[in-house]
C-alpha cells in the first residue's frame, strides 16, 4: 500500500513540475512574441514631428502645426455606428474620367503605405461589342457581407448604420475575409510600415482605418465615419473634381455630391437606372452605380490617366 | 514458454537506431531549423517575406496544411474503418497509419498559425470566436481529431507497453516509461473489459469526426463565391483525396520500415498487394469525383469557370495539372490494376508518385483560384499577378514536412510499429487475453 | 553721400512695400448672414492660387469692424479662417435678443500684418431684411408660404428664393430651382412628394441667397408632415454576420449539441484510462 501511494505522490509532483515547467515556457514565449511584434517605440519628438507630405515623402514639421483632424467629437459606440442612418453611396459611371482624385485623396488622408489603393478605378467592358468605362470600386459595406460571416475572431464587422469596419486590434491576420470577399477590395498590411510620427502616436479606432496600420492585418475602405461625424462627406467624394461620387443617408433618401448638391436617393436610382455590382452573388451591396450611358467625357481621356501596375503614390526619391 | 510469441517481441520491440537513423534524424533537425530561421523572419518582417500578396492571398502554406489534414483521415480509415469491418490483414498497419495520423495532425495545426498574420493574437479564438465562421468549425473538428487520434494510439499501447518493460534489450529509462505508460496493465478481465469497450468507441467515433475534420477544411474554400472553390462536390472531393493520399503515405511508410526493420514476416507482399487493391479502389472513387470536379463545369463553361478551367488545361497550371492527374492518379490506377503492380517496390513507387501528387494537387486546389478575381487585378504591381512561394517559404514548409518526418521517426523509434500484443492474439501466440507473468 | 542716404531712406519707407511684395494676395468673399429668429453672422471665406490649385487659406486673422460713419470704424472683433479657409463671425443670437441691427448697416473685413497674405479689405453694406415662412395645409396639400419684408416692413418683390431640406451632408433643394416673390413679397412652394425626416419632422429653409442688397437670408420651419423613419437593419437581428453574442440559434444549439456528444465520450475514454489503471491486478 505504502509504495503505491509513494507512486501516486512521485506522479503528481512530477506533474506539477512538468505543469510549472510548460506554464513558464509558454509564459516566456508568449513574451516573446509580445515583443517582437509590439511597435518599437518612437524617438521623442520635442519641437519637429515627422509628418506624411501629400506626395508621400516625409518631412519633419514643429509640432504645433500638426492638426490632429481626427479627434472623435461625439460619443458613439464604433460597433454600433451613428443612430437612425443607414449610409449609402452613388457613383455616377458617366461622369468617371479616370482622374484618380478619389485615389489619391484617400490614400493620402489614410496614409496609406503599401502598393494596393483602398479604391481603385479598373478599365471596364463587359463584352467585346459593349462600351468600355471607368469604375471606381471601393468595398461596398454589404449587407449580407461575405468577409463579415467568415471572420473567426469578430474583427471585421457590421454596423447599425451599414458601415462594414475593421477592429485591427483584434485581426488575427488569417485572410479569410480577403478569400471570400468577390469585390478584391480588402488588402493586407504584409509588413510594418512607417507613416509619420503624428499617425503612429494616434491612439487608434476602428473608425478611422489605417491610423495607424498594423502588421499582419487586414484593411479596407471605412466610409470615412471620422467625416461623417464632422457632417463632411468622405474624402472620395469631395476630392472628386467631376462629381462622380454621391453619398447619403438612405433613410433620408438623400445622397449628396462632392459640390455640395444633394439628390432624392430613389428618384436619382430610379430616373437613371441605378444598379449594383455583382448583384447575383447576394451581397446586398451599398454602393449603387449609374450606368456609363450619355457620357459627359468620353472613356479614352480616361487612358492618359491609366497606370495598370500602380495605385498608390511612392514618396519621391530624394 | 512460447519462443514463437518471444521471437514476434524480440522482432517487433523498438529498437535504438543504427548510424542511418541518426543520420536521418539529423537531417530533418537541420531542415527544421532552417525553417525555424526563416518563421523567425516572418515574427519580425511579417508575412511579407512570402510570395503571397493580395491576389494570392494564400499560398504553399495553406495548400500544405489542407495536404496535412488529408493525411491525417489514414487514421480513421485504417484503423477504425477496416477494424471495425472485421478486417484483420490490416492489424499489422494500424500503428503505422496511426502514427502518421497523429503527426499529420499535429503538423496541421503548426501550419495553420505559420499562415496568421498575427499569431500573437491566437487567443482571440477562444475569446472572441464566432460560431459562424468555417474557421471556428475547423478549430474545433481538428482539436477533436487530434484527442481521439492520440486516445486511439495510445489505447492498442497499453498491452504493448505492458509487454516492453519487461522485455530486456533496452536501457532502464526506457523500461520506467513503458512501465509508467502501461497504466498497471496486466490483462485482466475488467482491464480487457474497459479496453475493448474503449476501443471500439474510439473507432466508432473518429470516423464521423474525420469525416467532419476534411469536409470543414473544404468548406473553407466552399463557403466562398470564388470558381473553382465555388463546389458543392468539394466536401466528399476532398474526402476522397484524404484517403488517397493517406493511403498512398502507409504504403511508403510501411515500405521503408520493413526494409529497415526486416519486418517481411509481418508485413508480407501480401499486406502490398491488398493495400495496393486499397489504393487502387481509392484512386478510381478520387477519379470519379475529379471527373465531377472538372468535366462537368467545362459542358457549361460560365465565363469565370471557363477562365479557372482553362488555365488549368492549357494555360499557366496545365503543366503541373496534367502531371499531377496523370502521373499522381490516372497511372497509379492503371499500375496497380495488375498484380505486378502491387508487388512491394512498384507499389512503394507509384505511392511515392501518389503522395508527391496529392501534394501539388492541392497547390492546385488553393493557387490558381487566387489568380482570377471577378475584378480585374489592376493597379497592383505585375509581380502581383504571379505567385511563386520564396525560398524562406519553402525552407518553412519543408520544415513542417520534416517535423511531421520527425514526429513519425522519434514515434517509430520509441514504440513498436507493430502492434505486438494484437498480432500475437491473431498468430495465436496467446491463448487467453493475460500475459503469462512468468516471463 | 547724400544719395546714398537719400537710397536708403527710400529702401526703409518701401521696406513695408518690401515685406507685402513677398506675400500672396488671397481671394476674400464675404457674405452677410442671417438666421431667422436665431442668429446673423458675417461669413468669411478666404481662398489663394497656389501651384497645385486654388486652396483655401487656413488660419488667417481677419479683422471685423462696423462703420459707424463716413471715416470712423468701430473694433467688433477679430476671427481666423479654420483648415477650410472658412471663418464666421457672429453678429447676434436673435435666441437671447442680443442688439440685433435694423437699417442699413456697413461692415469692413480686413486682413493686416498677416505673415503669409498681404493686407487686404473688403467692405461689406447690407440692408436688413426679415423673412417669415409658414406651412400650411390646403385641400390636402402642403405647402410653404414665405413672405420677404424689408427693414421698414414693406413686402419686397422680385426676388429669387430657394426652398430646400435640411439634409444630413446639404441641403436637398425642393420644387423648382427659384421662386419669384410676387408685389406680396410671397411665395407658396407646394410640397408634393413625401419624404422621410427624423421623428416624422421635416426642416425646410427658406433662402434669399447672395443678394447684393440684403445679404443671405434663411428662415427654418420645422414641418411635422415627415414620413417616420425606422431602423431598418438586421444589426439586432441573429443573423450569419452578426457577432458572437448574436449567433443564430440553429448554430448555438447544434454544433454544441454535436461538440458535447463527442467530448463526453472523449472525456470518459481518458477517464477509463484512469479506471484501467487502477483495476490493476494485485501481486
Amino acid at each position: 500500500m505504502e509504495p503505491e501511494k509513494d507512486n501516486q505522490q512521485k506522479s503528481r509532483r512530477n506533474f506539477v513540475e512538468q505543469g510549472l515547467k510548460f506554464g513558464l515556457l509558454t509564459a516566456a514565449s508568449g513574451a516573446l512574441l509580445a515583443k517582437v511584434f509590439g511597435k518599437s517605440e518612437s524617438l521623442d519628438s520635442e519641437e519637429t514631428i515627422e509628418v506624411m507630405s501629400t506626395d508621400g515623402t516625409l518631412m519633419q514639421v514643429p509640432a504645433s502645426a500638426v492638426e490632429h483632424a481626427h479627434e472623435k467629437k461625439s460619443d458613439y459606440n464604433p460597433r454600433e455606428g451613428f443612430p437612425n442612418r443607414k449610409f449609402v453611396m452613388v457613383v455616377d459611371l458617366a461622369k468617371c474620367r479616370n482622374a484618380k482624385k478619389c485615389q489619391s485623396s484617400c490614400n493620402k488622408n489614410h496614409y496609406i503605405t503599401g502598393e494596393n489603393a483602398w479604391i481603385k478605378i479598373y478599365k471596364m467592358q463587359e463584352s467585346e461589342k459593349s462600351a468600355p468605362y471607368w469604375q471606381p470600386t471601393l468595398c461596398q459595406h454589404c449587407d449580407e457581407p461575405a468577409c463579415v460571416k467568415v471572420c473567426p475572431v469578430d474583427a471585421t464587422f457590421k454596423r447599425r448604420d451599414g458601415i462594414v469596419l475593421i477592429d485591427n486590434n483584434r485581426c488575427i491576420g488569417c485572410r479569410f475575409c480577403m478569400a471570400a470577399c468577390p469585390y478584391s477590395v480588402r488588402v493586407f498590411n504584409w509588413s510594418d510600415t512607417w507613416q509619420g510620427d503624428a499617425v503612429e502616436q494616434t491612439a487608434y479606432t476602428p473608425d478611422y482605418a489605417g491610423v495607424p496600420s498594423q502588421k499582419g492585418t487586414v484593411d479596407k475602405c471605412d466610409f470615412c465615419p471620422h467625416m461623417i461625424d464632422k457632417g463632411e462627406l468622405p474624402h472620395c467624394v469631395s476630392a472628386c473634381p467631376n462629381d462622380v461620387f454621391s453619398f447619403g443617408d438612405m433613410y433620408e433618401d438623400t445622397v449628396t455630391n462632392g459640390s455640395g448638391q444633394s439628390f432624392k436617393l430613389s428618384k436619382l436610382l430610379k430616373d437613371r437606372a441605378g444598379y449594383r455590382l455583382m448583384e447575383s452573388l447576394g451581397t446586398e451591396p451599398s454602393v449603387y452605380y449609374l450606368p456609363p450611358s450619355d457620357r459627359i467625357v468620353d472613356f479614352e481621356e480616361g487612358l492618359e490617366n491609366y497606370t495598370e501596375f500602380q495605385s498608390v503614390d511612392k514618396p519621391q526619391e530624394p | 514458454m512460447n519462443t514463437a510469441y518471444e521471437k514476434m517481441i524480440n522482432d517487433l520491440a523498438p529498437k535504438q537506431f543504427s548510424w542511418k537513423g541518426n543520420i536521418w534524424v539529423a537531417f530533418l533537425v537541420l531542415v527544421i531549423l532552417a525553417g525555424m530561421y526563416s518563421y523567425v523572419q516572418q515574427l519580425k518582417s511579417g508575412l511579407v517575406i512570402t510570395g503571397m500578396r493580395d491576389y494570392a492571398l494564400w499560398g504553399i502554406y495553406i495548400s500544405n496544411f489542407v495536404f496535412f489534414v488529408a493525411v491525417s483521415l489514414v487514421g480513421s480509415l485504417i484503423t477504425a474503418i477496416l477494424r471495425l469491418s472485421g478486417v484483420h490483414w490490416s492489424t499489422p498497419l494500424t500503428r503505422i497509419s496511426e502514427i502518421i495520423a497523429v503527426a499529420a495532425i499535429i503538423m496541421a495545426g503548426i501550419t495553420i498559425i505559420i499562415d496568421m498574420g498575427r499569431p500573437d493574437r491566437m487567443l482571440n479564438l477562444f475569446l472572441h470566436g464566432r460560431l459562424q465562421s468555417p474557421i471556428l468549425w475547423d478549430v474545433i473538428v481538428i482539436t477533436t481529431y487530434l484527442v481521439i487520434s492520440l486516445l486511439l494510439l495510445y489505447y492498442p499501447l497499453l498491452p504493448d507497453f505492458s509487454i516492453l518493460k519487461k522485455h530486456p534489450n533496452h536501457t532502464g529509462r526506457l523500461d520506467k516509461w513503458y512501465d509508467r505508460l502501461s497504466l498497471n496493465w496486466s490483462g485482466n478481465e475488467k482491464q480487457v473489459r474497459i479496453h475493448a469497450i474503449s476501443l471500439q468507441a474510439l473507432s466508432i467515433m473518429i470516423i464521423p469526426v474525420a469525416f467532419a475534420i476534411h469536409t470543414v477544411t473544404a468548406w473553407l474554400f466552399e463557403t466562398t463565391y470564388r470558381p473553382g472553390w465555388d463546389s458543392t462536390n468539394f466536401g466528399p472531393y476532398f474526402i476522397a483525396g484524404a484517403f488517397v493520399a493517406g493511403s498512398g503515405a502507409v504504403v511508403v511508410v510501411m515500405f521503408v520500415l520493413r526494409k529497415l526493420y526486416n519486418l517481411e514476416d509481418y508485413i508480407t507482399d501480401d499486406h502490398f498487394d491488398k493495400m495496393g487493391k486499397v489504393l487502387v479502389l481509392l484512386c478510381l472513387v478520387y477519379l470519379y469525383f475529379n471527373i465531377n470536379e472538372y468535366l462537368i463545369p467545362t459542358y457549361k463553361s460560365t465565363e469565370e469557370e471557363a477562365v479557372h478551367l482553362q488555365s488549368l488545361f492549357k494555360g499557366q497550371y496545365a503543366g503541373l495539372f496534367w502531371t499531377v492527374i496523370i502521373g499522381g492518379l490516372i497511372l497509379p490506377v492503371i499500375i496497380l490494376l495488375f498484380p505486378k503492380g502491387r508487388k512491394p517496390l512498384p507499389l512503394f513507387m507509384v505511392a511515392l508518385a501518389v503522395v508527391l501528387g496529392a501534394w501539388w494537387k492541392r497547390y492546385l486546389i488553393v493557387i490558381p483560384t487566387l489568380s482570377h478575381p471577378f475584378l480585374p487585378i489592376e493597379g497592383v504591381p505585375e509581380a502581383w499577378r504571379h505567385y511563386s512561394p520564396t525560398w524562406m517559404e519553402w525552407t518553412i514548409t519543408a520544415a513542417t514536412l520534416a517535423s511531421a518526418l520527425l514526429i513519425i521517426t522519434l514515434l517509430v523509434r520509441f514504440l513498436p510499429i507493430i502492434p505486438i500484443h494484437e498480432t500475437a492474439e491473431e498468430r495465436g501466440l496467446i491463448e487467453d487475453q493475460s500475459i503469462n507473468q512468468s516471463l | 553721400m547724400k544719395l546714398i542716404l537719400r537710397i536708403s531712406a527710400l529702401m526703409l519707407l518701401l521696406t513695408p512695400a518690401f515685406g507685402q511684395a513677398n506675400k500672396i494676395k488671397a481671394r476674400v468673399s464675404v457674405q452677410y448672414n442671417k438666421i431667422m429668429n436665431q442668429e446673423s453672422f458675417i461669413r468669411i471665406e478666404a481662398k489663394y492660387k497656389s501651384e497645385n490649385g486654388i486652396e483655401p487659406a487656413t488660419q488667417v486673422e481677419f479683422r471685423v469692424y462696423q462703420r459707424i460713419a463716413e471715416d470712423s470704424l468701430l473694433h467688433l472683433g477679430t476671427i481666423a479662417t479654420n483648415h477650410s479657409g472658412i471663418a464666421k463671425f457672429p453678429l447676434a443670437n436673435h435666441k437671447d435678443s442680443t442688439t440685433s441691427l435694423s437699417g442699413n448697416f456697413s461692415f469692413v473685413v480686413k486682413i493686416e500684418n498677416d505673415p503669409k497674405f498681404s493686407d487686404a479689405e473688403t467692405e461689406l453694406t447690407i440692408s436688413d431684411a426679415n423673412l417669415v415662412a409658414r406651412l400650411e395645409t390646403v385641400d390636402s396639400t402642403n405647402q410653404i408660404t414665405a413672405t420677404l419684408t424689408d427693414a421698414s416692413g414693406q413686402p419686397v418683390a422680385g426676388q429669387s428664393l430657394r426652398v430646400q431640406l435640411q439634409r444630413m451632408f446639404g441641403p436637398l433643394s425642393i420644387g423648382e430651382e427659384s421662386y419669384e416673390t410676387d408685389e406680396n413679397g410671397t411665395i407658396t412652394v407646394p410640397i408634393e412628394e413625401p419624404m422621410p425626416g427624423i421623428n416624422g419632422v421635416l426642416t425646410f429653409e427658406v433662402v434669399l441667397n447672395e443678394s447684393d442688397e440684403y445679404g443671405t437670408v434663411k428662415a427654418i420651419i420645422d414641418a411635422p408632415i415627415g414620413l417616420p423613419v425606422g431602423d431598418h437593419s438586421n444589426f439586432d437581428k441573429r443573423t450569419m454576420w452578426s457577432p458572437p453574442s448574436k449567433t443564430p440559434y440553429y448554430l448555438l444549439i447544434f454544433p454544441n449539441l454535436i461538440i458535447l456528444g463527442v467530448w463526453v465520450p472523449i472525456l470518459m475514454l481518458i477517464i477509463n484510462l484512469f479506471r484501467i489503471s487502477r483495476a490493476k491486478t494485485d501481486l
